[in-house]
């Protein structure tokens, strides 16, 4: 992949943490999850994005660690409001000028006791995925054993996996350049962008336990773990090239830093 | 207090020119909307960000809000004060509802007889009818009514009627609020002590004599009055 695309997937990927980071200043409690994704709709379109990989998804409170859910449907944002001291995820996967990005970002109010050092713990346990998830690309282990050692990691830090509960269980997925001129929404996801890396196969295109898929390629990794009463995730987009890994944001640090 | 900030605004049919003259009396910062600015939104949601984008900087800095509005605008304040939480510290009304005080009003024959010409504005494409065939007649009646804007600004209530419908929610604050109402104001009746129990807790209400824009008959009285309020407010705090 050429550097000026991998540039243009940072710039969206940048501009979606800008417009996740502003709207959580307005999770303010007594609004619901519908009523946020609806203002970071309308962000989005402030700042010129037609189309969507998928809309934004909003999980507020015991919500952001998936509590009973089953189908599809419950991941869809709901009239719940948010409460007083409730973490809460955002995520959103906008199409940028023509390049999809997938971000997802934990957001706690301010914690105080046992809460807040629950809170600090799952920092924790996210920045040694953050660290490891490039590593483990690197190594010589498959995309479906990826999955299970951050599963293993999971459990060992005495969290739930809760991005088992997403369809397909999948960790992360492809993204690719889409440019779809009409789009059609299905459980919020975007038919055309979702076709786009569908074309490309369904299962190779998933980081899945069961996956068989080659680890070259940008994937959006989203490790989601549940703590008590709460979950918390990030998602980001990895490179993967010639056995090497690398977050798009550190590549991008790295190369300011060599100018 | 010159540590206020104050976020302005305005109604049908004007435009920000309509606070220039209470902004100056007004100590501290001022952020104002100006509907006739902003892209043409697609909902509701679209004019809450067109607002919160207005008032980002005052937020990233951590600054509480004073929200002053007018006529339509006072609809949109109640619907951006769920999204701004505690960092909004305090609301002005003049001679404006809520929506939820909007729908009480609907029982009310002498509020509804006063309201005659928002029914086509509020059907869709009616609305726009009218503006392009009745937009001489309808700007005579304002100007009766005391409106000095430009007529322009016509096409913009019917945007604002028609996005009303996704602001509307059952908006309640925990700020303080002052509701303004005039008592020769040709739009509306002044407000109640029923209808202020039921979007806050906390609430003073001025009836005062004048018309309907009362931010360019008397704005000293008003900087005053909301000088007044804020102290009190800034006392309690």
């Amino acid at each position: 992949m050429k550097k000026t695309e991998l540039k243009s997937y940072l710039q969206a990927q940048t501009l979606c943490e800008q417009v996740l980071q502003e709207a959580s200043v307005f999770c303010q409690p007594g609004v619901s999850e519908k009523e946020i994704c609806d203002l970071i709709l309308a962000q989005f379109r402030r700042q010129g994005v037609k189309h969507f990989f998928h809309q934004p998804f909003a999980w507020f409170g015991d919500r952001s660690r998936f509590q009973d859910f089953i189908t599809p449907l419950h991941f869809m944002p709901t009239a719940r409001k948010l409460l007083k001291d409730e973490a809460f995820i955002l995520d959103a996967a906008p199409v940028v000028d023509g390049y999809i990005c997938d971000v997802g970002l934990s957001f706690a109010p301010q914690f105080e006791g046992e809460t807040l050092q629950e809170f600090q713990r799952g920092q924790k346990i996210l920045q040694g995925l953050y660290q490891s998830i490039p590593k483990l690309f690197e190594s010589e282990i498959s995309v479906a054993d990826i999955w299970q050692k951050v599963d293993q990691e999971l459990r060992s830090q005495n969290a739930d996996n809760c991005h088992q509960f997403y369809p397909f269980e999948v960790l992360g997925h492809r993204v690719y350049k889409s440019n779809p001129t009409v789009d059609f929404y299905l459980l919020r996801f975007g038919l055309g962008s979702a076709q786009n890396i569908l074309s490309h196969g369904l299962f190779s295109q998933l980081l899945g336990p069961k996956s068989k898929s080659p680890k070259e390629g940008l994937w959006a990794i989203e490790p989601h773990l549940g703590l008590k009463g709460f979950g918390m995730k990030f998602e980001e987009l990895i490179y993967v090239q010639d056995g090497k890994a690398q977050w798009l944001k550190q590549m991008h640090l790295q190369e300011e830093a060599h100018v | 207090m010159e540590s206020n900030v104050f976020y302005f605004i305005h109604g049908f049919p004007d435009g920000a020119e309509v606070w220039s003259a209470l902004k100056d009396l007004c100590l501290g910062t001022s952020y104002t909307f100006d509907l006739s600015q902003i892209k043409k939104p697609e909902s509701g949601a679209d004019l809450v960000a067109a607002h919160l984008g207005v008032l980002a900087p005052a937020l990233a800095a951590k600054k509480k809000i004073i929200i002053v509005s007018h006529d339509l605008g006072v609809p949109q304040a109640w619907a951006l004060a769920p999204y701004l939480g505690s960092s909004l510290e305090a609301m002005v009304c003049i001679n404006g509802l809520s929506p939820q005080q909007f729908h009480s009003r609907l029982r009310n024959p002498q509020q509804l007889l006063k309201s005659w010409y928002m029914a086509p504005f509020l059907t869709p494409g009616v609305g726009a009818m009218t503006i392009a065939f009745g937009r001489k007649l309808l700007e005579k009646k304002l100007r009766q009514c005391g409106w000095q804007g430009q007529p322009q600004r016509f096409s913009d209530y019917y945007l604002y009627s028609i996005l009303g419908r996704g602001l509307f929610r059952k908006a309640r604050t925990s700020s303080k609020v002052l509701q303004i109402s005039a008592s020769e104001d040709p739009f509306l009746l002044p407000v109640t002590v029923a209808e202020m129990q039921l979007v806050a807790d906390r609430f003073e209400i001025e009836i005062t004599p004048g018309g309907h824009w009362l931010q360019l008959e008397k704005p000293e009285w008003l900087a005053q009055r909301i000088a007044e309020f804020l102290k009190g407010v800034h006392e309690k705090n």
